[in-house]
């Protein structure tokens, strides 16, 4: 990591959104495996959406979440009789605890958001701490939730490249207008914004781009149903392991060459 | 930096935040699979400390093997003719900041959860000696700290060895926490102000005094401290604390200039230890809030997590409403759980002597600061569940309330004023001077016309307050 401490302009934020069940965990794993395959970058993925899906897709059972060392801290260390202690180390810690680190590339799952109570606190130490974190790192990887709350919410970093995964369906293209539509309300910024097409069947690219255009949206590509993905799913393996050659991949790693990620 | 020359790695703030993966490093000192580890500081006796003294006590870094979890205690030895015990705090949180100052090393945390660790990279460059840590920590402590005038740093890898002074440690910690809580809002020159809440309560601003914790219960004076030391300018700040205008309700000159200029004008003046007059405003996250019960004239306490139904009918979240939105209402006061342990706490309305109820949750986190005397006499939600049943409860108890009730209830009688603010709560006659005292008071019944009258900063005592209907006869 010392190879790329301190030098920001070499990093890259990807975030990966769009609706619910359009295949968003899917093809951020899938940019993970390029990355991991054709560079030799390090990177944090960045599980953001309340669901967790990615831990299951990538097959690594997860600890806890970011939200639940939230609730821990809420619960136990604001009752400290500790004095002394600063409270912000303290979660910075723990934090560190949850991050799954492997070879290649750690993994942070974010969890549900907030209960009752205030937040304002440890929110405010958290938005610095996962900063600090993600800056260690060559690519960050965030698998979103539909809205674009969590980027308001917990990061200061501006996005470079957005890609907002749509389907067949004319809900996650509309959907993805209005996350465009969305982009200068919040505080960062997001430098690029493109749509990945997936689950789109062969023979229907044409008719599916010029339906993309219609949206005022800019197709970087297209990604074909591959039944490796739901085997894959039905078997409980990692999806980085999904061959080489299968049609998703190849058309993943074609997007992240398109937009020079290799 | 050229004070580190001889080190093989840079040192330098801009690696403060540096984090080694797994994958990357060459050894881990302390941590999540380690049970024994610390760090402390201590002020010994100048002929105590050997100057520049580096000790290692174990193996040292060369001897671990490569991709080890290792038990690490440090401990900086510190001596100069200024230096207190006292600072040793602030000694001990400075090894977080300078270690973290080495390219290649990492350190989280604090006290006997640390957790380290040295990248592969640094030991190739010959960083494989914690001499080389040692050095670095002896330079950077004297650069930022010329009160020190002797320093020495010990590292215990030795499992046995860590183990025993951890024990020992731990003591310290709670020595010097004890200390801590001893602390007294007087004791001190400054406090700190929060205003993270803002987005929510736009004119609320946090006063955060050793005695008074800000109302999340989140954030202490030492937070503070810290916080607003790092980022002088953000959302916590110092607040010189000026003139002690009045110490019974704990008001400060320079609690009402910085509370004036960080509410815009709306707050400015501020009583910290009371839910009259000018009390603190509460914002919208307080752990608890703090509400008058007229009948009896005496407060309750009511927490964020008790669902049910307070002892005067409402709920929290109802009252939450009333409470928030950092104005200053009368008799409806957000506070943090932590408050309650303080002797500060309500001061000027008597404190523990005027409260009356609260959820038996809250009653079993702060039972041991109440005062001996009292402890008893506090009903909880299994006591009592209407007003009547409380006023049975004190009575019963004998609860110091109970000797306001008399003179009280013969003075006031004709009164019947409501204060904007307070929902209607009537309050007693003495609560209600305070009320009248630069609040704007609405609702008085008066002629058929009907109309508003506004007092501003008025001070007002009422002996009799008689309202007839116009043209009423006798």
């Amino acid at each position: 990591m010392g190879r790329s401490f301190g030098r920001l302009e070499d990093r890259v934020i990807i975030s990966v959104a769009g609706k619910g069940g359009t295949g968003k965990t899917t093809i951020a794993v899938l940019i993970l495996k390029t990355l991991i395959e054709e560079t030799s970058k390090t990177i944090l993925f960045v599980d953001a959406d309340p669901s967790t899906n990615a831990p299951v897709v990538l097959n690594i059972p997860i600890k806890k979440t970011v939200g639940e060392v939230v609730e821990e801290f809420r619960k136990t260390v604001l009752d400290t009789t500790e004095l002394g202690v600063d409270k912000s180390r303290i979660v910075e810690k723990w934090v560190m605890e949850v991050l799954m680190e492997s070879p290649r590339f750690d993994l942070l799952a974010m969890g549900r958001g907030e209960g009752e109570g205030c937040y304002c606190y440890v929110n405010s130490v958290l938005t610095s701490i996962l900063d600090k974190l993600a800056s260690n790192y060559d690519v960050v990887i965030m698998d979103m939730e539909a809205g674009l709350e969590h980027i308001s919410r917990r990061t200061e970093r501006d996005v470079d490249i957005m890609f907002v995964v749509t389907d067949p369906s004319r809900m996650s293209l509309e959907t993805a207008k209005r996350i465009k539509e969305l982009i200068p309300e919040v505080h960062v910024e997001i430098r690029r914004l493109y749509i990945i097409g997936n689950k789109i069947p062969h023979g229907e690219f044409e008719s599916y781009a010029s339906k993309v255009g219609e949206f005022d949206l800019q197709l970087i590509g297209i990604v074909p149903p591959d039944p490796e993905i739901l085997n894959f799913s039905v078997k409980g393996l990692s999806l980085l392991n999904i061959p080489d050659n299968s049609p998703s991949y190849e058309a993943v790693k074609n997007i992240c060459r398109k937009v020079r990620l290799i | 930096m050229s004070m580190f020359q001889d080190i093989p790695v840079d040192v330098g703030i801009a690696y403060e935040g540096e984090r080694i993966r797994r994958a990357e490093m060459y050894v881990e000192f302390g941590g999540p699979d380690i049970k024994f580890k610390f760090e402390l500081a201590r002020v010994r006796r100048p002929e105590e400390v050997k100057d520049g003294g580096i000790i290692i006590i174990g193996p040292d870094i060369k001897d671990i093997p490569e991709g080890s979890s290792v038990p690490l205690g440090m401990l900086v030895e510190v001596a100069g003719s200024q230096l207190e015990e006292e600072l040793e705090g602030i000694i001990e949180r400075h090894i977080h900041e300078f270690t973290n100052y080495v390219h290649g090393f990492m350190h989280l945390n604090q006290r006997y959860d640390i957790w380290c660790r040295l990248s592969k990279e640094a030991f190739k460059k010959g960083f494989n000696s914690l001499i080389h840590l040692g050095k670095v920590l002896i330079r950077l402590y004297k650069a930022d700290f010329p009160i020190i005038e002797k320093i020495q740093v010990t590292f215990i890898t030795d499992p046995k060895e860590v183990e025993r002074m951890y024990y020992e440690a731990l003591k310290i910690y709670e020595a010097r926490d004890a200390k801590a809580r001893g602390l007294k809002d007087e004791g001190v020159d400054e406090f700190y102000g929060c205003t993270l809440c803002q987005s929510f309560a736009p004119t609320h601003v946090c006063v955060i005094t050793p005695q008074r914790y800000s109302n999340c219960g989140a954030i202490s004076w030492f937070d503070g401290r810290a916080a607003s030391k790092v980022d002088p300018k953000g959302p916590i700040f110092r607040i010189p604390k000026g003139e002690c205008v009045d110490p019974m309700r704990g008001e400060y000159s320079g609690v009402n200039k910085v509370v004036q200029e960080k509410s815009l004008g709306a707050i400015k003046r501020v009583h910290l230890y009371t839910a009259f007059g000018y009390p603190h405003t509460s914002c919208g996250c307080f752990e608890a809030i703090v509400f008058y019960i007229p009948e009896v004239d005496g407060f309750g306490v009511v927490h964020r997590d008790f669902k049910g139904v307070a002892v005067n009918g409402l709920k929290f979240s109802t009252m939450a409403d009333t409470t928030g939105g950092g104005r200053q209402v009368d008799g409806f006061h957000g506070i943090s759980i932590e408050y309650m342990r303080s002797p500060k706490f309500l001061m000027a309305d008597g404190g523990w002597e005027r409260v009356v109820w609260t959820p038996k949750a809250v009653y079993e986190r702060v039972k041991d600061f109440i005062p001996e005397k009292f402890r008893d006499k506090v009903a909880t939600d299994e006591d009592v569940k209407t007003v009547d049943e409380l006023r049975e409860f004190l009575k019963a108890k004998g609860h110091p309330v109970v000797d306001r009730w008399k003179p009280v209830e013969a003075e006031v009688k004709p009164i019947e004023v409501k204060a904007e603010g307070a929902t209607g709560v009537a309050l007693p006659q003495q609560a209600q001077a305070a009320v009248l005292e630069g609040v704007s008071v609405s609702g008085v019944p008066t002629t058929s016309v009907g109309f508003k009258i506004t007092l501003k900063g008025a001070k007002i005592n009422i002996d009799k307050v008689i309202i007839r209907r116009s043209g009423s006869t006798s």
